[in-house]
């Protein structure tokens, strides 16, 4: 439903008096995966790594740098988009069908309108209903939600922060988008609003047949809701795989150190090895050479020091950026 | 074992105008030398509050308004004394020698934390200099130690750095470094790696541990991420509404959980090395801090919720067999009376 091929977004960097670029930050550099209907795609990766950035390019609220976005909301039958190249005239009636949730629940809400008005308002700005009628739709959406019908006339400050993501996620569905990208929806929440929240998108999702993009930092979480998970490092990314596989058999040394840097709140886990990555991640605007992880990787060889490694397929779904994929055996999550 | 700090019936209330916020509401526990205490619990359950309790550092309109922190402090002779930190005044010179000294806390914004105006050696230094009788050069040395023992690199030359220059896992460090620099008996840890990246939060753990270790001190680790518990701590208190509803050994809390907050919350987790199709959620939510509830705390959410006894008896800490303490009814008498089989129950989830 959704392909994204050679997506790069290059933000510049400038300095002096007139502005001068002197070089580029590439927050994103090279991402493909697509996404099948009715699936959850998961994103991880460490703050800077560009995950939300891959989310807002989708959104197109940001302007890729470079690459195509093929987005077909309707299936392979229907029409054809490419995101990453239609004006804003064309992108409005396509927006419908893709809708974005946020992190923060307290800010993401404007505190001067009622529910009405927040959750009705894509229905108002795409002329689809009014009056009455779009009254009715915004309670279906609260029923939806969990959230009382009787909260229409009240303003955001009187929710808490998993009440607030509730009407989060009202106002992105009323639309019935296809597709919903969900930068860190549960990562602002306390652990029991963040189970709550977490069982509500599944539960959407097997209703309204929805597809997600989800974006998180916490692995148990993405395990839990992903169907797929891709990796992301420096702008790239490094793995991508089914979830049971990725966690099970990690093919890229990043991902077996993220996966070993989960805690696991249960006893006689304790004893587990925690891989302890040197240093820090690299820096954005000057990569360093070859694999942007040799620094930090405790398998790096010479080849890795000067080649780039491409994302490659090496079974069926499963893709890895990394020369020494098929020599190393890597350690995944304890399954208990 | 030797009891380090035993906090006693603290109530830390906030005296607002929609009412007394009861943040720390009669809340007990105890940390012994050398051990890790785990504090974890939902935002608003007191975590921060005890801490600053302990510290001293509650602000108006926040008050102390009962209860004994005993600290345990050693003398020349070997000895120890016990002195209750709540007698003292909170700005005389005793406190002052012992916060910042003996006992030292780190927070969880690093770079909030560290002075944007002065250079990150100036800092640990003057923290060097309040708590030993030192002179400025040998303070110096102390703090190029403190730096190479938190692994970072080129200790001398960022000595000289401010704290924008520096990752969020390095102002960490500087803050470990400073607080570690007078050897506390005691370091209070509040969520400290909460902002911090997981690889970040594995080296700074990693850190805490082996210095730790080394140091021979008892850390208050306070945190909302029960992994990071389950990782860190020997002894767990979990918090609801400013009470510890359940202590006990991490081994023994994280296999069988007593309290049905401590279950629910560990239900309520996805996790890694487990298919769970739906998560366990704890229905409602935290009440609102100027409510009085009757009964125990948890009543409104509890899955084993007992009509007649949780709603109007206010439960009191008891020990079990393996020296846990949990304030709940389910093992009280109470509960055997009206169900018998409920105590039973609980212990196999």
């Amino acid at each position: 439903m959704l392909e994204v091929n050679g997506l790069k977004k290059h933000f510049p960097l400038t300095a002096g008096l007139f502005s001068k670029v002197v070089s580029h930050i590439k927050a994103v550099d090279g991402v493909d995966f697509a996404l099948k209907k009715g699936e959850t795609l998961g994103l991880v990766g460490e703050s800077g790594c560009g995950k939300t950035t891959v989310g807002r390019l989708i959104m197109r609220l940001y302007e890729p740098t470079a690459g195509s976005i093929q987005f077909r909301p309707h299936g392979e039958e229907g029409e054809d988009y490419d995101l990453a190249t239609l004006d804003n005239a064309s992108l409005r009636p396509v927006r419908s069908h893709l809708q974005m949730i946020f992190q923060d629940p307290y800010t993401s809400l404007n505190p001067r309108k009622t529910l009405l008005d927040i959750i009705g308002e894509p229905l108002r700005l795409n002329g689809m209903s009014r009056g009455a009628e779009l009254e009715d739709r915004v309670v279906e959406m609260l029923r939806l939600v969990g959230l009382r019908p009787e909260y229409i006339t009240r303003y955001p400050h009187a929710f808490s922060g998993g009440q607030r993501q509730r009407i989060g996620i009202a106002r992105a569905l009323i639309l019935n988008p296809t597709l919903v990208i969900a930068d860190e929806p549960v990562s602002a929440l306390d652990v029991s609003v963040q189970a709550q929240i977490l069982n509500l998108l599944k539960f959407l999702q097997r209703e309204l047949d929805l597809t997600y993009l989800f974006i998180a930092h916490d692995l148990g979480v993405v395990k839990h809701i992903s169907d797929r998970v891709a990796v992301m490092y420096v702008g790239k990314l490094v793995e991508l795989a089914d979830a049971d596989d990725l966690y099970r058999k990690p093919l890229h040394p990043y991902t077996e150190a993220l996966l070993s840097a989960v805690h696991v709140a249960g006893p006689a886990q304790s004893h587990r090895e925690r891989i302890v990555l040197e240093g820090e991640v690299a820096d954005p605007s000057n990569p360093p050479s070859g694999c942007y992880f040799h620094p930090r990787c405790r398998y790096a060889q010479d080849r890795c020091r000067q080649e780039t490694p491409e994302l490659q397929g090496v079974a069926e779904g499963r893709y890895v950026a990394c020369h020494l994929a098929d020599e190393l055996d890597l350690a995944g999550a304890a399954s208990g | 074992m030797d009891t380090l700090l035993e906090v006693r019936n603290l109530q830390t209330h906030f005296f607002m105008a929609e009412g007394v916020a009861k943040a720390v509401d009669s809340t007990t526990f105890s940390i012994r030398r050398g051990q890790v205490l785990g504090v974890v619990g939902e935002s608003g359950c007191g975590k921060s509050v005890t801490a600053r309790s302990i510290m001293r550092m509650v602000r108006p309109p926040g008050h102390t308004v009962d209860g004994e922190i005993l600290y345990s402090r050693p003398e020349q002779n070997g000895q120890s004394a016990s002195i209750d930190l709540l007698q003292l005044p909170a700005t005389g010179t005793e406190m002052r020698a012992i916060r910042g000294g003996e006992i030292a806390m780190i927070f969880q914004e690093p770079r909030a934390s560290l002075s944007p105006v002065h250079r990150i050696g100036d800092q640990i230094t003057e923290n060097i200099l309040l708590h030993q009788d030192v002179s400025r050069a040998e303070a110096e040395e102390i703090a190029v130690d403190m730096l190479r023992q938190v692994h970072i690199p080129l200790a001398e030359q960022r000595l000289d750095a401010f704290a924008h220059q520096l990752s969020g896992g390095m102002c960490q460090r500087v803050m470990i470094a400073m607080a570690l620099s007078c050897h506390p008996s005691l370091l209070i840890a509040d969520e400290p790696t909460t902002a911090l990246d997981v690889t970040t939060e594995a080296q700074i753990l990693e850190l805490m541990q082996g210095l730790q270790a080394d140091l021979d001190m008892a850390i208050m680790f306070i945190t909302h991420d029960l992994g990071v518990v389950a990782d860190m701590a020997d002894e767990v208190a979990v918090m609801y509404l400013g009470k510890v509803v359940e202590q006990g050994a991490a081994a023994d809390i994280f296999r069988d959980p007593k309290h049905p907050y401590t279950i629910a919350l560990l239900e309520s987790l996805p996790r890694m090395d487990q298919e769970r199709e739906w998560l366990q959620t704890i229905r409602g939510v935290v009440p609102d801090p100027y409510s009085t509830l009757s009964g125990c705390p948890f009543h409104t959410r509890c899955a084993k919720f007992i009509e007649g006894v949780c709603d109007e008896i206010v439960p009191e800490p008891i020990t079990l067999e393996d020296n846990r303490e949990v304030r709940c009814l389910l093992y009280t008498e109470h509960a055997r009376q009206e169900r018998p089989q409920v105590a039973e129950d609980s212990s196999h989830s």
